[in-house]
């Protein structure tokens, strides 16, 4: 990452609240700054770690770490076919979004 | 099965609001009844002294009182500006609880309930909140500022306040420019998992949680980040409210409610004035003066008092005697507080203090009272049962009697 300062510094209940389920945090997990940051720093490692052309296996990777399973048939469908770092990086917003992660994870 | 449950849902809600409508007149709520709409709840945290705002005694150390445009009524000599819009206001001098420590009263004022163990009865805020549909771009509940006690307790947090500052108006509401083209696939992303959550849990929690953050969505349009954003008003609106937390927090309130929010409360803090307390109070009166008369005089010149009950509170009053660190201590005894539009009075004093302001000789108003007036004034039935967490079924309030003098 860049020379931003890490997240464990910048102390979540001021980003989050201290309310979970809230609105606050609601709007904070859609679209705080830092979530976007963290985001895009997410599908560069990704990259980094499985490689430049983007297969299945990043988007499984996503799953996996943050849901502890493989997507199902149904959402494979939502990957594009020649995928972009790009279209890693809205996955990976949408299962940090995922009502599934704030619940189960 | 989702789909089921949204369509039993939708025919509920579509029977309840049809019956609703046929009933209505047999319950004596004619479309033309004033009925408040929205609420904009401004609170003293602390326990405002009644004697130095709205009760002014001569002989008691007290501010010199001033002539309002209510006849005969008189308010301290700092709230000048008020004291020019009375006659839009009701005062009621005659409050009176037994909860003379900060957090039982704070709770008993924000409820209606004194605290009890078995239940965390919903604030106020929270009440408008379930019983009052907002836009879906906006928090139906926004408290200015983090008041001691917030909580929606058995309604769920679905029906929490969302906590704004006046001085940092833009929330991150605005999604990022860069994003722009990337927002309709992320929700539609969003969305799919939603759905395959919902296909192998308990519906309930998803149902809960997609409505929040379908809120939360909405909120991320243009049109919130501008009604949270105060540069919009013209430098001599804002400057009239008052160049303060205070201030800012009324003119908040003032746009928000304009926009579609059904419940604002702004926090003016401090009130708590054992030591020095007549330097404290002239100064939060520098605060509430501007903030609160031209919130008033706004809401009137837009025509939104008819629909907006204003409501001036704090937890408490303070006592008559001055104590050693000139200042004054609680009492609950005896306490002002002021209601303004949505349907109630204008230019009315109601009840009466003895010449020290300690005790009530005329008219007391219990807090379970002023409960059921309000909720007369906003049209929600005290005799409805919520369910809480544990499925026992509870009464909002209990007890009160709605005072009458107030809507007469």
């Amino acid at each position: 990452m860049d020379d931003r300062n890490s997240y464990a510094d910048l102390e979540p209940p001021l980003i989050f609240g201290r309310t979970p389920r809230s609105l606050h945090r609601a709007l904070a997990l859609l679209n705080n700054s830092e979530i976007h940051a963290a985001v895009e720093s997410g599908a560069k490692r990704l990259i980094q770690r499985l490689g430049q052309r983007i297969t299945p296996a990043h988007f499984e990777h996503v799953f996996m770490s943050l849901l502890t399973r493989l997507p199902t048939a149904e959402e494979r469908r939502s990957f594009a076919d020649k995928p972009t770092i790009e279209d890693l990086e809205d996955a990976l917003w949408a299962v940090l979004n995922s009502i599934e992660f704030r619940n189960n994870h | 099965m989702n789909c089921n449950r949204t369509r039993r849902e939708f025919l509920r809600w579509g029977a309840g609001t049809l019956l609703a409508s046929r009933l209505a007149p047999l319950l004596g709520q004619e479309s033309g009844a004033r009925r408040a709409k929205n609420c904009i709840l401004l609170w003293m945290a602390g326990g405002p002294s009644h004697i130095d705002t709205w009760d002014p005694k001569k002989d008691n150390g007290s501010f010199k009182p001033i002539e309002t445009t209510i006849r005969g009524a008189s308010i301290s000599e700092h709230l000048p500006r008020i004291a020019g819009e009375a006659r839009r206001l009701t005062i009621v001098r005659s409050m009176t609880s037994k909860e003379g420590d900060h957090e039982r009263a704070t709770y008993l004022l924000h409820t209606g309930n004194a605290p009890q163990e078995t239940s965390i009865f919903p604030t106020l805020g929270s009440i408008a909140a379930k019983e009052w549909p907002a836009p879906n771009n906006l928090p139906p509940f926004v408290s200015v500022g983090e008041v001691s006690f917030n909580d929606p307790g058995f309604l769920g947090l679905e029906h929490a306040p969302f906590i704004a500052q006046p001085d940092d108006p833009d929330q991150a509401l605005a999604w990022p420019e860069a994003l722009a083209p990337r927002f309709k696939r992320r929700r539609s992303l969003l969305d799919r998992m939603s759905r395959e959550f919902g296909r192998r849990t308990d519906p309930e929690v998803v149902l809960e949680e997609e409505r929040v953050q379908e809120r939360a969505l909405g909120m991320m349009s243009e049109k919130t980040v501008k009604a949270f954003n105060l540069r919009e008003e013209a430098e001599r609106v804002r400057a009239a409210y008052g160049h303060n937390y205070f201030g800012r927090g009324c003119l908040l309130a003032r746009r928000l409610v304009e926009s579609g929010v059904r419940f604002v409360e702004v926090l003016l803090d401090d009130w708590d004035t054992h030591v020095e307390g007549f330097k404290e109070v002239k100064r939060l009166s520098g605060y509430l003066d501007p903030g609160m008369s031209s919130l008033v005089r706004e809401l009137a010149q837009r025509r939104l008092l008819d629909e907006t009950l204003v409501l001036w509170m704090g937890e408490f009053g303070r006592s008559s005697e001055v104590n050693a660190t000139n200042g004054r201590d609680h009492q609950s005894s005896a306490f002002s507080l002021v209601l303004a539009g949505g349907g109630v009075a204008e230019g009315r004093v109601i009840g009466k203090t003895d010449k020290t302001g300690r005790e009530v000789v005329e008219r007391p108003v219990t807090v379970p009272d002023l409960f059921a007036s309000l909720f007369h004034a906003f049209g929600f039935d005290p005799k409805k049962e919520y369910m809480t967490p544990e499925r026992r079924p509870v009464k909002l309030i209990d007890n009160g009697s709605v005072v009458k003098e107030l809507f007469a």
